[in-house]
């Protein structure tokens, strides 16, 4: 039990980036891509290009970018904002985690 | 006995003929079922097709046995999956839709000009795909996976995706997107 305290306390002390304690952003990259987002996030025809959307202050024009709202807004963009052109894409927790871990690399 | 099976079995199997349009493949099978770039064949067994183009005027009588993808000309690729459960396949093929939510909203925002669901409506002019049974397709148009994410940026903006391929930029309401993704996707 001790050991397994020390382990955390190291693991909550490191110098990680931020972001790779939302998901794994490797994984996130390829997942990006394997649900389609480049589809219409690439050109910025349809949605916005993501290239810099660590940087961006808002989500879908209206929440503010945290971890907690990219999350939510990658697996439930309907729930979020009704009738936004965002489809709903049956995005897993693990997989939205993974998907904002990748997307708050891209600064 | 068994010399009867057999030229009973060649007597009834399927034909195929494989019409190249602009970007994609209309396939009419021997009974009469029509499908889209995505030529399933019965797993096994030697299914002649016919293969026709337009640009440049081509005709090839050929024989399938096993999955395989022809790259062609324009890019439209012919799919051709072996399948165990063909029969199924075909059977289901032939159903006409059953009409699900968001129909409406494939009549106005006039997907109809070139698409035919049948049970829905006939195109106007037949210039795309039949998509009667489009969600038991792999593909979209022949090319990216069907998901979601992909057929939403297909149906907005498929010039990104294929340039070239002829579908119109639809910039329709985003909330008739979301009907429109409901609909093409329960085409089983």
């Amino acid at each position: 039990m001790k050991r397994l305290l020390v382990i955390v306390f190291f693991v909550a002390c490191s110098k990680q980036p931020a972001y790779s304690l939302i998901g794994d952003a490797q994984r996130g990259q390829s997942k990006y891509a394997q649900y389609g987002c480049p589809s219409c996030h690439t050109r910025g025809a349809v949605g916005p290009p993501l290239d810099h959307m660590a940087s961006r202050l808002y989500i879908a024009g209206e929440f503010p970018n945290v971890p907690q709202h990219m999350v939510r807004w990658i697996s439930h963009p309907q729930a979020m904002k009704p009738h936004d052109a965002m489809p709903d894409l049956n995005v897993s927790e693990r997989d939205a985690r993974d998907i904002a871990a990748y997307l708050y690399t891209l600064k | 006995m068994i010399v009867h099976a057999l030229l009973l079995a060649a007597a009834t199997a399927i034909r195929v003929h494989a019409i190249q349009h602009h970007g994609w493949w209309e396939l009419r099978y021997s009974d009469g079922t029509i499908a889209a770039n995505e030529l399933h064949i019965p797993a096994g067994q030697a299914t002649p097709v016919r293969i026709t183009t337009d640009a440049p005027r081509f005709s090839w009588a050929t024989t399938f046995r096993s999955s395989t993808t022809l790259t062609a000309l324009h890019g439209a690729k012919l799919i051709v999956v072996a399948d165990e459960h063909f029969d199924q396949w075909l059977a289901n093929q032939k159903r006409n839709a059953s009409p699900a939510a968001g129909a409406d909203v494939f009549l106005t925002a006039r997907c109809t000009l070139c698409h035919t669901v049948r049970g829905v409506a006939v195109a106007e002019q037949p210039l795309g795909p039949d998509l009667t049974h489009f969600a038991t397709r792999a593909k979209i148009g022949g090319t990216i996976p069907n998901r979601i994410g992909y057929l939403g940026g297909w149906i907005v903006d498929s010039e990104t995706i294929k340039p070239g391929n002829g579908m119109p930029i639809n910039n329709v309401k985003s909330k008739d997107l979301q009907a429109l993704l409901a609909f093409v996707s329960s085409l089983r």
